[in-house]
């Protein structure tokens, strides 16, 4: 069985011990109108005007939930029946933000399951991977909870969906930090970013593991992550990840540390003259930290390799460049 | 139809369809529908087509989703204070704004807020009905501990989109208010990732959409300057541009970047250094010959991916369109409005008799000769 299969066996697993049986099924539509348990409730309409614009021509069932649910936001009801509505409402308009906080208040009084909570909020993400209201609730969710155990799993499952989902990173980031959970993270992305250098997203999220996990100085994070690095690039010299990743730390290198780089790189140009990051990351090196009259030769040459043949979309940018490091020059 | 040609009618219809009518599909986006709003009005706008938008009605309907102070205290529930998405709450249609209850989960919503402000702005409204010390004050408790803003009162996210939004709002209103702009200005700064862009929260990657709001919130903030290293992050946003602009490292392009990356570059004073050709050849490969644009080729336009499309040709200063105020993200209000299609369509009728006269001047010429 591969990896992916896995982890989605796992998650069948879970479900089946679901006790919340609505989750799976999609039973035939009830007017709430209809349902005895909401008689004593007035619903209250929407008030759109006399001309409203962007007009919707709503379904029945929208605008039933809707009423019925605008009565239980404006009393503030809290109830079994308050929460079942909610979860109604929020399956054919999740983007509400209030009544997330609304369910909230519901299930949080009435010590509703938030495992199953957990369920429901992944089977809306299933269909709705970016609405940012479903990842914040599952948010508050597992705060309340203060449990963790699932969501490194739900977290591999979204990134099968799509590995570079915005949401799942920014919530990965909350969720190491809040619970502390940095002993496997430097592991994990390295294991991700062996199966694709060139997900931006894996490669700050290592920044973040590598430089959030511990107090350690830039300088001694840069001594781990050069031969890191540079074996990505030299696998794959094009890929502008690892190449701003790096580039990041110069500022704080010292000279000898600026010699190996240098060294390094000029090594990559040689190997590989096509390419525009080692002549962008040389142009940095020789007009900002190895400035002598030969390096600026040098990244006057590069840039206009740059603006003719390997960076012309930034064709504008390098001619301007070339006046500077030009005045630059004279200056010296 | 070549692909190099702006078909402004298709786009008019296009945003004409949704000013008047959500599809039922997007019922949903009842919550989105202020700013549903905004895009099929800028849109029009941004077109020259404002005689399809009934402005009175408009205006109407969008004072109705103010939330004003309380009738009987006007500290109760004041940090609702502002304006909803749409009638969801079920409030009564009150477009005069008149005081009435005010009810815990009808809350204001700071996009909603901006996205008002901006409609009735472009529609030449002087906001008389708002109630500025209460949208105002509203809005800056919406600001956290961190400088950081929310959405809404209560428990929301927090992110650099409500930043962007809630400084328009102060920049529109003329008051600051209580916000602190100091601990913004770090949030921020602290926003920014080691290659340069901004991302959405801190420690998030770099992305196009969460650095505009960054140099926009900055920009009108005046806080441009506390960036320690404009260069850089000038640098990250033209790195940006593929064809058409990407939103982040190693992602495809897509249209809405056209703008968010390219009004980024506009207000850092370096948009002249992209290449104009291959953004607009990317935006017109996303052009739907029905109106609208789609964020990559070939897929289905949307009223976002239309309207930041035609933002992007904008900025360009392309196919008569108004040029853009890009703090603001539509039409800069200070400025005349560029001549429209008719005239343009004059000249261009004009153009084609005399290329038509000269090719037939030319084809005697050469039939005397043969003779």
């Amino acid at each position: 069985m591969t990896d992916n299969q896995k982890i989605l066996q796992k998650r069948e697993e879970e479900l089946d011990s679901d006790e919340d049986q609505n989750l799976l099924q999609k039973p035939k539509w009830v007017p709430i109108s209809k349902r005895k348990e909401w008689e004593d409730v007035e619903p209250i309409t929407q008030k759109d005007g006399p001309k409203p614009p962007c007009v919707v021509n709503y379904s029945d069932q929208y605008k039933e939930t809707m009423n019925y649910f605008r009565a239980v936001l404006r009393s503030e009801e809290i109830s079994e029946r308050a929460l079942k509505l909610s979860k109604e409402l929020l399956m054919i308009s999740p983007s509400y933000t209030v009544a997330y906080e609304f369910r909230r208040n519901c299930l949080f009084a009435l010590n509703g399951n938030l495992k199953n909570e957990l369920f429901l909020i992944e089977k809306l993400l299933d269909r709705l991977p970016k609405n940012y209201q479903l990842w914040h609730h599952r948010m508050k969710c597992v705060e309340k909870l203060n449990d963790y155990s699932n969501e490194m799993d739900f977290l591999a499952r979204m990134m099968l969906g799509d590995a570079k989902n915005y949401h799942v990173w920014v919530y990965r980031i909350w969720l190491v930090k809040h619970f502390q959970l940095w002993d496997n993270e430097l592991e994990f992305i390295e294991g991700e970013l062996e199966k694709d250098h060139l997900n931006n997203s894996f490669w700050n999220y290592r920044y973040y593991v590598v430089t959030k996990s511990k107090t350690i100085p830039l300088e001694t994070i840069y001594e781990q992550e050069f031969e890191f690095v540079f074996g990505h690039i030299t696998k794959s010299v094009n890929n502008e990840s690892p190449w701003v990743y790096i580039m990041n730390f110069i500022k704080i290198l010292n000279k000898e540390q600026l010699k190996v780089l240098h060294d390094k790189v000029d090594e990559l140009r040689k190997r590989h003259r096509h390419s525009m990051w080692p002549l962008f990351c040389l142009f940095t090196l020789y007009t900002k930290y190895l400035i002598t009259e030969e390096n600026l030769d040098n990244a006057l040459t590069y840039a206009k390799y740059l603006a003719e043949r390997y960076d012309q979309t930034r064709k504008k940018y390098w001619g301007k460049q070339i006046k500077i490091v030009e005045n630059q020059k004279q200056k010296l | 139809m070549s692909k190099k040609e702006f078909n402004r009618r298709a786009h008019i219809e296009y945003f004409n369809l949704y000013l008047n009518m959500l599809p039922q599909p997007i019922q949903s986006m009842e919550s989105n529908r202020m700013t549903i709003l905004y895009f099929a009005i800028s849109g029009l706008d941004m077109l020259g087509a404002t005689d399809r938008i009934k402005s009175k009605e408009v205006i109407e309907w969008v004072y109705a989703q103010q939330i004003v102070p309380d009738s009987k205290d006007e500290n109760k529930l004041s940090e609702n204070c502002g304006f909803r998405c749409g009638p969801l709450f079920g409030c009564d249609y009150n477009p005069e704004c008149s005081r009435t209850s005010t009810y815990t989960y009808d809350r204001a919503h700071v996009a909603m807020t901006y996205t008002a402000l901006s409609i009735l702005k472009i529609l030449g409204d002087d906001l008389e009905r708002i109630d500025s010390e209460a949208v105002v004050n509203a809005t800056a408790k919406l600001q956290q501990e961190d400088g950081s803003v929310a959405a809404i009162s209560g428990i929301s996210e927090t992110d650099l989109r409500y930043m962007y939004c809630s400084c328009v709002i102060y920049t529109f209103l003329d008051n600051w208010g209580t916000f602190d702009i100091e601990k913004a200005t770090k949030y921020i700064l602290s926003c920014q990732s080691y290659d340069g862009g901004f991302g959405l929260v801190p420690n998030g990657e770099s992305h196009g959409g969460s650095s505009y709001c960054a140099i926009a919130s900055l920009a009108l903030m005046n806080k441009l300057d506390s960036l320690p290293d404009k260069d850089f992050v000038i640098d990250w946003l033209l790195r940006k541009q593929t064809i058409g602009f990407q939103g982040r490292v190693n992602k495809p392009p897509d249209t809405c970047y056209s703008f968010w990356v390219g009004a980024s570059l506009e207000i850092l004073g370096s948009y002249e250094l992209i290449d104009y050709d291959q953004n607009e050849q990317y935006i017109f490969c996303c052009q739907d010959k029905l109106g609208g644009f789609s964020k990559w080729s070939r897929s289905k336009p949307d009223p976002l991916h239309s309207y930041f499309g035609i933002c992007g040709l904008s900025l360009m200063d392309k196919f008569n369109l108004p040029k853009i105020n890009p703090l603001y993200g539509f039409r800069d209000l200070t400025l005349e409005r560029p001549k429209i299609q008719e005239e343009t369509k004059e000249n261009e009728n004009e153009e084609k008799e005399n290329e038509k006269k000269e090719k037939e001047e030319k084809e005697k010429e050469e039939k005397e000769k043969e003779n």
